[in-house]
């Protein structure tokens, strides 16, 4: 199909056009071009599909199979059976498991011997840095794509993460376009970001048109608003931001303003506008019902948070050594009060591995009249399975030394099994281990549960 | 709705070539796995259909086909395309059928394109690699090995001409 009879003019804006340099005045001269002779449309086909392939789309990307099918099957079951897919979803992903599970089994064992027989191939860099998740509004996940360092990442609505090889984590609201440079390194065109950045991340840049931000062992945040004002926020940790020869270590709590214009300027920390992008740099994918995340603060803060109106998801510490057992009431999936009955399970450490946890807690600004107990029931779904839920004093209290990000002189903590005027609290963890859905009858005292989830 | 392990069965079979015909739409190649999700999951909703079609791969091209096609009339999501335009010619000149060496299988098509790579002369296949595996656009290649860029992209396209050439022989030489 690919012939050498293209003239050299319509050979260059061709290349221009998959290298992505080709101007407005260029794309106009190709389509004239091809428009006059369709004969030569085949042969663009041809070269678009060996590029295509060359830069390694299409290719054996053993994930593509399983994230296919089971995107697939969830976005049909959630839209056409709605409720009925609620209860049957736990079914399905088990099928669903076993299915993608097999399938990825057959298509790695077809793999190897394509490694056995190109070492020097495989040894190749691979270039691809990150995933990328794009998510509605609703926090379902629409998609899933490689990213190699130099792609262009775009979105008019909903919801971006992006995994980096190094375990940095970068979530983008949009409207938003970003280069991804490099595992170390994005540049951020536009749209608002948070990035959390483990110990193998360190040094992760984010770059704007005016300034740098490195991270140095943090949380942070970059917002580009519609009038070009870039925004640096510290959620946690420490950054240096840098523009030209403008140095600044900014820590927890601090906020700089950046333009091309104007030199570096303190301005007053507003985390408010990460609403929707700080939660899912922590992992929380979704909330549904009356438990909602926390808003986005200093961790200090964020642990103290108080409503009336609703149980919040608050993110307590991240990359905990899992050095020492974790008792809790919870340790697979089922009820408590149902297939877990309140007894302490232990949970033997696991040097190798490290921990985060979340507090799902109902606390209410002042304290709620014991006549009046109030019934919050919600679920949250997170971005890695669930090892234990703690959900009672004493378990609470054995893991505060790893987790919390404060001190508590409640009297009360965790939650009521038994009640005299209502049912008891329940929390529930499904089958996949991923979603736990709480039912709060919240009186006097606060009710919390501490969800504690692999970290790494 | 199909039963699962069937329809995990299908995507199996097919997305390799529909993710290959996807990219000669002239979808970026950033967005082609997003594309051919979006035909999937089409295709499980109208799996009626599936059951009765003798071509299911022609009837996977088809719906991702208009995928493309809406792609075009969507303003906001153009960027999933290198040039809507261009994929509007793509899309009327589109064979109804692939050619035998657009359904190769995944694994043998890399295997092929591998082989192939070594048959372009030394300089060919670093310019290859310059711009396919470091990123480097032609004018930063044409400065790596004193070339124009011109020259460069030059020579970009005919190592592709053999590239696609060569694996035609090695599917020929497979069969």
């Amino acid at each position: 199909m690919i012939s050498n009879e293209l003239p050299d003019d319509l050979i260059q804006l061709i290349e221009l056009l998959l290298e992505g340099s080709l101007d407005e005045a260029g794309h106009r001269e190709l389509e004239f071009q091809l428009r006059h002779n369709p004969q030569w449309v085949p042969h663009v086909r041809q070269h678009l599909m060996i590029s295509g392939l060359l830069e390694g789309a299409a290719s054996e990307d053993s994930d593509f199979v399983g994230k296919t099918s089971s995107h697939v099957v969830k976005l049909a079951m959630e839209e056409e059976y709605e409720f009925v897919g609620r209860v049957t979803r736990t079914i399905m992903r088990r099928r669903l498991t076993y299915a993608i599970l097999a399938a990825a089994a057959v298509f790695l064992i077809g793999l190897i011997p394509l490694f056995l027989n190109s070492p020097q191939e495989s040894a190749k860099p691979s270039h691809l840095v990150a995933t990328l998740t794009r998510m509605n509004e609703r926090g379902e996940v629409i998609s899933t794509t490689h990213i190699r360092a130099g792609m262009h990442v775009e979105a008019v609505d909903g919801l971006q993460r992006l995994d980096f090889k190094n375990r940095a984590v970068v979530a983008v609201e949009a409207p938003m376009s970003m280069r991804v440079v490099s595992e170390d390194e994005v540049i951020l065109e536009k749209g608002r970001l948070n990035a959390w950045c483990p110990d193998t991340a360190h040094g992760f840049q984010v770059r704007t048109s005016s300034a740098v931000v490195t991270d140095l062992g943090t949380s942070f945040g970059v917002n580009i608003s519609h009038d070009g004002r870039e925004e640096f926020v510290v959620l946690d940790g420490m950054v240096q931001v840098e523009k030209g020869e403008e140095k600044v270590k900014l820590s927890e709590g601090g906020a700089l303003e950046s333009s091309l214009e104007n030199p570096l300027k303190s301005v007053v920390f507003e985390p408010s506008d990460f609403r929707k992008t700080w939660p899912l740099s922590y992992g929380i994918l979704a909330t549904r019902g009356a438990v909602v995340p926390a808003d986005p603060d200093i961790p200090a803060k964020v642990m103290q948070m108080e409503s009336n109106d609703n149980v919040l998801v608050i993110p307590e510490k991240r990359q905990v050594p899992f050095t020492r057992a974790i008792l809790a009431e919870i340790n697979g999936p089922g009820t408590l009060p149902g297939e877990f009955g309140g007894g302490l399970y232990v949970i033997g450490p696991n040097p190798e591995k490290k921990l985060r946890s979340f507090l799902i807690r109902y606390n209410p600004v002042g304290t709620v009249s014991e006549e009046n107990f109030l019934r919050f029931e919600g679920e949250v779904t997170f971005d890695r399975p669930v090892l234990a839920i703690c959900a009672q004093l004493e378990a609470l209290e054995q893991t505060d030394g790893a987790f919390a990000t404060g001190s508590w002189d409640e009297r009360y903590r965790g939650i009521e099994l038994q009640q005299t005027f209502n049912p008891p609290d329940s929390v529930t963890l499904s089958a996949d281990r991923r979603t736990v859905k709480v039912i709060f009858y919240a009186g006097a005292s606060s009710d919390e549960v501490r969800v504690i989830l692999e970290g790494n | 709705m199909p039963d699962l392990k069937h329809f995990t069965q299908v995507v199996s079979e097919h997305h390799s070539s529909l993710r290959f015909f996807i990219l000669g739409l002239g979808v970026n190649p950033a967005w082609v796995d997003d594309v051919a999700q979006d035909a999937f999951l089409i295709a499980y909703r109208k799996w009626d259909e599936f059951e009765t079609v003798e071509n299911p791969g022609a009837w996977l091209r088809a719906i991702a086909r208009n995928v493309v096609l809406n792609e075009t009339a969507k303003i906001n999501r153009r960027q999933r395309l290198l040039n809507e335009n261009l994929t509007g010619l793509l899309l009327e000149a589109d064979p109804e059928e692939l050619s035998a060496d657009e359904q190769m299988d995944v694994a043998a098509r890399r295997t092929a394109l591998r082989t192939c790579l070594k048959s372009l002369t030394d300089k060919a296949r670093n310019v290859v690699e310059m711009r396919y595996y470091h990123d480097k656009k032609s004018h930063e290649i044409g400065e790596l090995f004193s070339m124009k860029p011109a020259a460069v992209r030059k020579m970009l396209f005919h190592a592709r001409q053999s590239l696609a050439t060569c694996l035609k022989e090695k599917l020929a030489e497979a069969r």
